[in-house]
This record gives C-alpha cells, sequence and structure tokens, in this order.
C-alpha cells in the first residue's frame, strides 16, 4: 500500500510539469482567444474620435483629427481624416474583404491592404477588430514584468501572410488580460514599431484602448500618440461603410 | 557642255543665284534639323527603355494566393529560358530581374526609392552605363546597394555607410534589411526614375521571393526590330504550356504602361477583385514596341510638324524657283535665240533650264544638309541637365543631337530636286517653244 502511494506521488510529481504546461500553452492560445472577445463588438457598431499627434525628424509635428467608425460582426471599418485642412477628407474603408483608399483631391478610390500605414505610424490594421487569435500562433511564453505591472510576455508568430507584422511580442497584464505593449517585428526579426497601450476604456461589456503610443523603431523620434474620445456604441447607419458615404463626407 | 553652260548660267547671276540658293539651302538645313530630332529621339527612347527594362523582350509572372492576392513571381524561369534558346534564341542575351518600393532609412532620415536587384552577369554592362559620383562599382556584391546621388544627398550618406532598406514582401510583409552602400551612382537609363541598385539574391531574398525565381526575365536581342516577331513565337510556343496574358493587353493607357517599366518589372500585390482568377504562375510578355507606344504617339505630333514644314517648304521652293526661272525667261529671250540659230535644239534649251534648277537645287540641299547636321551636332553636346522623366527619355546620357539617316537624307535631296525641276519645267517648256527669229528681235 504504502508503495502504492509512493508511486502514485512519484507520478504525479513527474507529470504535474507536463500538465501544468499544457495547461498553459491553452491558457495563452485562449488568452490570445480573450484579448479578441474582450476587445471585439460582436454586435453592433462602434464610433470613436480620435486625436493623433505624429513626431518626425524630418516632417515636424502633425495634429490630426480622426474619427472611427467598427462594424465588427461584418469585420467592417471606415477611419475618416478630419484635421489638418491638407489631409481632411482622406480615409480607409474596408468592406467585402477589400479595403479601400479614398483621396479627395482626385476623387478616386484606390486598392489598399491592412498593412498600409493610415496615417502618423498607424496602419490600416490598428483601425480594425482583433484577430489574434485567427492570425497568431504562440510560439513561446515568459512571465515578466512592465514598469510595475506583471506581465505575460508571449512570442506571437503569423499563421499566414495577411498579418502586417510576421512575428509579434506582446505584453499582456496578468491583472487586466489585455496587452500593454506589443512589438512587431520584421520577416528578418528586425523591430519595427513598438505600440504602448497606456489606458483601456470599458464601453458596454468591451475594452478599448484609450490612449496608445506608435513608436516608429526605426527612425528616432518618430512616433505617434493617439488618444481616443467621444467613443459610443449607437447603431450606425449602414451606408457609413461604404464608398459612396466616405465621398460624401470628405467633401 | 550643257552642264558647264548651265553653271556658267548660274555663276553669272551671282546675287539672284545666292539668294534663291540660301533660301533652299535654310529650309533643308531646317527640314533635315527636324527629320533628324525625331529619328534621334526614337533611336534614344527605343535605347533607353531596353537598357533600364533590361532587354527588348520581358517576361513577367502573377501568382495568385490562397487569400486571393496577386503576387508578381515567376516561378521557373529556367523553364522559360530553355524554352526560348529551344525555339533559336541560344545566341541573345537572358537576365533576371525583380524590382521593389523601398524606404532607405539613415539616421533620422528617411527616403522612398525604386529599386530593381540584378544578377551578377549584369553588373558589368551596368558598369559602362551608370555615372558613378562616390564608390567603386566593382565592390558592389552581396550586402551592398548603389544609390543615387540624389538620395544619398537627401539621406546624408555616403559610401561604406549602412542603411536600413525597408519594404514590404511580395505578400505585403513588412521586411527590413541592412545594406552598406558600395557606391552612388546615377543611371542616365533610367530616365530620371532614380534606381537603387541590389544583388539580385539580395532582393529576392528582401521581399521574400525563393532561390532560383525572379519578376521579370528579360531578353535582349542582336536585332531589336525583331522584338515583336520573336515574342509572336514564344507566345505561341507557350500556348498550352503554361498560363499566359494574351498579347498586348495590360493598362489601356499606354503611358501608365510606360512609367510601370520604371516602377519596375513586377506587378505588386494587385488585389484580386478586378481580375479574372487563374491557377498557377501565369506569364505576361511583352516587347520594347509596347513600351514605346506612348513614345511613337509624341513622336508622332512632331512628325506631322515636320512633315507640315516639310510641304510648306516645296510649297515656298517651287514658288520661288517658278518665279525666278520666269524672269531668267524674260531676261534671257535674245539669249535663248542666239542658241536656237546656233544649232541648238528645243530639247537642249530645256535641258539648259532644267540643268540650271537641278544644279541650284543640289548644291543648295548638299548645303543646307550639311549645315543642318552641324548644328546637329553641335546640339549634341548640349547637356539639358535634370529634366522630367517624359522628356528624359529621348535623351542619350542628357543629350540630344539631331542626326539625320543617308536615307532620309537622299530623299530629301532628291525630293527638293524634283520640285526644282518641277518649278523650272514651265519656263524651260516656254523656252524651249521660242522661234529663233522672233526671240532675235525682241528687245530686252
Amino acid at each position: 500500500m504504502k508503495t502504492l502511494i509512493r508511486i502514485t506521488i512519484i507520478l504525479i510529481v513527474l507529470t504535474a510539469p507536463l500538465g501544468m504546461a499544457t495547461a498553459q500553452t491553452q491558457d495563452f492560445s485562449d488568452l490570445l482567444d480573450q484579448i479578441d472577445s474582450l476587445t471585439n463588438f460582436k454586435t453592433g457598431d462602434f464610433t470613436a474620435t480620435l486625436s493623433m499627434v505624429s513626431h518626425d525628424p524630418e516632417a515636424g509635428t502633425t495634429v490630426r483629427k480622426v474619427t472611427q467608425f467598427r462594424r465588427d460582426y461584418q469585420d467592417k471599418f471606415l477611419v475618416l481624416i478630419l484635421e489638418p485642412e491638407a489631409e481632411k477628407g482622406q480615409g480607409t474603408l474596408r468592406i467585402d474583404q477589400n479595403v479601400w483608399a479614398y483621396d479627395p483631391q482626385s476623387r478616386q478610390f484606390t486598392h489598399a491592404s491592412l498593412k498600409d500605414t493610415f496615417a502618423g505610424d498607424t496602419k490600416n490594421s490598428d483601425f480594425r477588430k482583433s484577430s489574434y487569435f485567427e492570425d497568431y500562433a504562440v510560439a513561446g511564453e515568459t512571465d515578466g514584468k512592465l514598469g510595475k505591472f506583471d506581465c505575460w510576455i508571449m512570442d506571437l508568430k503569423g499563421k499566414n501572410d495577411e498579418v502586417t507584422y510576421p512575428t509579434e511580442r506582446m505584453w499582456v497584464s496578468k491583472d487586466i488580460r489585455l496587452p500593454l505593449k506589443i512589438e512587431g517585428y520584421s520577416l528578418t526579426g528586425v523591430l519595427l514599431r513598438t505600440s504602448y497601450f497606456f489606458s483601456w476604456t470599458k464601453i458596454s461589456d468591451k475594452f478599448y484602448p484609450s490612449k496608445i503610443i506608435y513608436v516608429d523603431a526605426l527612425t528616432k523620434g518618430k512616433n505617434t500618440e493617439v488618444d481616443l474620445t467621444d467613443m459610443s456604441r449607437d447603431p450606425l447607419p449602414d451606408n457609413v461603410f461604404t464608398k459612396a458615404f466616405l465621398e460624401k463626407v470628405s467633401h | 557642255m550643257l552642264v558647264s553652260l548651265a553653271w556658267k548660267n548660274l555663276t553669272r547671276q551671282k546675287r539672284r543665284s545666292l539668294l534663291l540658293g540660301a533660301g533652299i539651302g535654310l529650309g533643308t538645313a531646317i527640314i533635315a534639323l527636324l527629320s533628324g530630332f525625331t529619328q534621334t529621339m526614337v533611336v534614344n527612347a527605343r535605347e533607353n527603355l531596353s537598357q533600364s527594362s533590361g532587354g527588348h523582350i520581358f517576361m513577367t509572372g502573377q501568382e495568385v494566393t490562397t487569400s486571393g492576392r496577386h503576387v508578381a513571381i515567376i516561378r521557373d524561369p529556367a523553364f522559360l529560358e530553355r524554352h526560348a534558346i529551344d525555339l533559336g534564341l541560344k545566341d541573345e542575351t537572358f537576365s533576371k530581374r525583380s524590382s521593389a518600393q523601398t524606404v532607405l532609412l539613415f539616421g533620422s532620415a528617411s527616403r522612398s526609392q525604386n529599386a530593381v536587384g540584378i544578377e551578377a552577369g549584369q553588373v558589368a554592362a551596368l558598369s559602362e552605363r551608370l555615372v558613378v559620383a562616390a564608390g567603386d562599382l566593382a565592390s558592389f556584391g552581396s550586402g551592398t546597394i548603389v544609390v543615387p546621388r540624389l538620395t544619398a544627398e537627401k539621406l546624408g550618406t555616403t559610401v561604406g555607410d549602412s542603411v536600413y532598406v525597408r519594404t514590404q514582401t511580395i505578400t505585403g510583409q513588412e521586411n527590413v534589411e541592412t545594406y552598406r552602400i558600395a557606391a552612388v551612382a546615377d543611371d542616365p537609363a533610367a530616365l530620371g526614375a532614380a534606381v537603387a541598385f541590389f544583388r539580385l539574391e539580395d532582393l529576392n531574398r528582401l521581399i521574400a521571393i525563393p532561390e532560383g525565381q525572379c519578376q521579370a526575365l528579360a531578353i535582349s536581342l542582336r536585332d531589336p526590330e525583331k522584338a515583336d516577331e520573336i515574342a509572336q513565337r514564344l507566345y505561341s510556343s507557350l500556348e498550352g504550356l503554361v498560363p499566359l496574358v494574351p498579347l498586348g493587353s495590360g493598362p489601356s493607357d499606354p503611358m501608365i504602361r510606360l512609367l510601370q517599366t520604371f516602377q519596375g518589372p513586377a506587378l505588386r500585390g494587385m488585389d484580386s477583385s478586378n481580375e479574372q482568377a487563374w491557377a498557377g504562375n501565369m506569364i505576361k510578355i511583352t516587347t520594347i514596341s509596347e513600351l514605346m507606344q506612348p513614345v511613337m504617339d509624341i513622336i508622332g505630333t512632331l512628325k506631322l510638324i515636320s512633315s507640315a514644314t516639310f510641304i510648306v517648304l516645296l510649297v515656298i521652293i517651287l514658288v520661288g524657283i517658278s518665279n525666278t526661272f520666269q524672269m531668267i525667261l524674260l531676261e534671257r529671250v535674245r539669249e535663248i535665240g542666239t542658241l536656237r540659230a546656233l544649232g541648238y535644239q528645243r530639247t537642249e534649251v530645256l535641258a539648259l533650264f532644267l540643268l540650271e534648277a537641278g544644279l541650284l537645287t543640289v548644291a543648295a540641299s548638299l548645303i543646307g544638309l550639311a549645315v543642318g547636321a552641324l548644328l546637329g551636332g553641335a546640339m549634341g553636346l548640349v547637356h539639358w541637365g535634370r529634366l522630367p522623366f517624359t522628356s528624359q527619355i529621348f535623351l542619350s546620357h542628357g543629350r540630344l543631337g539631331s542626326y539625320l539617316s543617308m536615307k532620309s537624307s537622299a530623299f530629301l535631296v532628291l525630293a527638293l530636286i524634283a520640285v526644282g525641276l518641277a518649278a523650272a519645267l514651265g519656263p524651260a517648256r516656254k523656252a524651249a517653244a521660242l522661234e529663233p527669229a522672233q526671240a532675235l528681235r525682241t528687245q530686252n
């Protein structure tokens, strides 16, 4: 009996790390899914006003006012620049798996990509619903800290070539289970951009980052600060997510 | 004897002959210059396009990824090359290329830059063409790049500096690598497009094209005039073996087709929504003639102006010679009567007048051609500096001369002689019809 108990204890001790590891791996993959669930609006629409301040050593500082419309359950979004006057009316629209960039000067739509730059250091993909679970696999994970916040640090590898950054490193707060920092790397492993999520705001039962700083890793001094205000879950008319609407409001 | 008599008659009235001859010569010089410019522009444009594109026939490839994205790639350029050689093109030159839109970063400076990847075997030809401002093309190898002078100035870089090169792969993913600047040089054949050169293997790696593959395969022909014929043969022989884009298809605007050449032979990540789907690696065959179409449209306008000027000149010469020989007829009535009395036949009198007109026209047009050639050559020494792309294409190393072909020169002279003779024919016939007795009785 005692032998049996000893064997059982030994087996439990030996297999416990395996169980824990398996549980942790599943947890991190699930964590990505949780992040998507916490930040995507499965029903309804989302509207916000963004203030973007871009610092560029060559181009100087540019302050932009942007409005964003999102309909996550249809994977649609529209982002439109309202200020400055020189860029007013420029926008990006995603509908039917296509991304369109609108130029009010030429009144023309051109095919764009989620990987293209929207303004400053932001990408079109930054305005889309979160799809980490779909697009990335967890290649490695560790515990760490970001300032005084305890975090999980995950190394993510893109599952497809649609992702903007082939690999990312994500710091997820253990407390709120939301990203605090994301590093985007090139195919060759060169750091391209770091995104800092300074604060998250709860809207209904979802969370949206209300202050983000995107830092270009290749050009010293180049970054973009984004602040979100006037967030709303009010329903939007269907025609908001159309080319005609974008063209109309741009002029 | 008639010839020497005709020449003596011309030199008797030196002033009149010189004035008329000068008019014909000036007109000839203008026509020679205009025609020479258009001919030279065509030659320069063809040469520039073939140099910057890498050849006279270009094969590019497209594929549709599982996500529906179009990517520019030729998966098996070796197959296409072998196939072309089997068709009889073994003596032509084949070269593989890739291209990308990149951003070069150095410190806090950045600059967008067209980039072209070339094979090791093309570096020697590149060396002959590039105008090197700094560095040495002998050190242009793997891990190094050649940047245009303007880019180096804007970035504040020099030979030996390492720069980040940022671009998107053929599937649109961000990628960055560092490269050392081997040389700073401008490519006159790039026509102001400011291209940075990479080794093909480096650029392919940067844009995630596997080893042995490329985005374009160019064929340089010994006889560029046969480009269309060879392209048709290639197309016909590849039908059924690989998916092919119909010959001659592309953007309807020929200027867009031309500009695409300088953005690189590749098609970058086009969305599939406007394209028909296909399976496999679709190949498109383009020739230098297609790229020349917008150039020929511009030159067509110049040719029209040149032709109109030529017609106006011919009319002026016709009227001028006709009037002059009418006057000569009136002045030499008694002389003609004397010649007839001495035994000259009507045909000889006719021939005398025509010879005078012919000799004057030949001499004046030949001198006019010489003057036109000299002026054209002198203009060819002028360097036009930095001009817009649409003008650069017509220059050779920044210069535009006027060189008229022998065939065109001969045609010009013959046309002028024909007009001169036609103009003098009326007065010549009148002179030949004069009765000797009546002519001798006439008072001058």
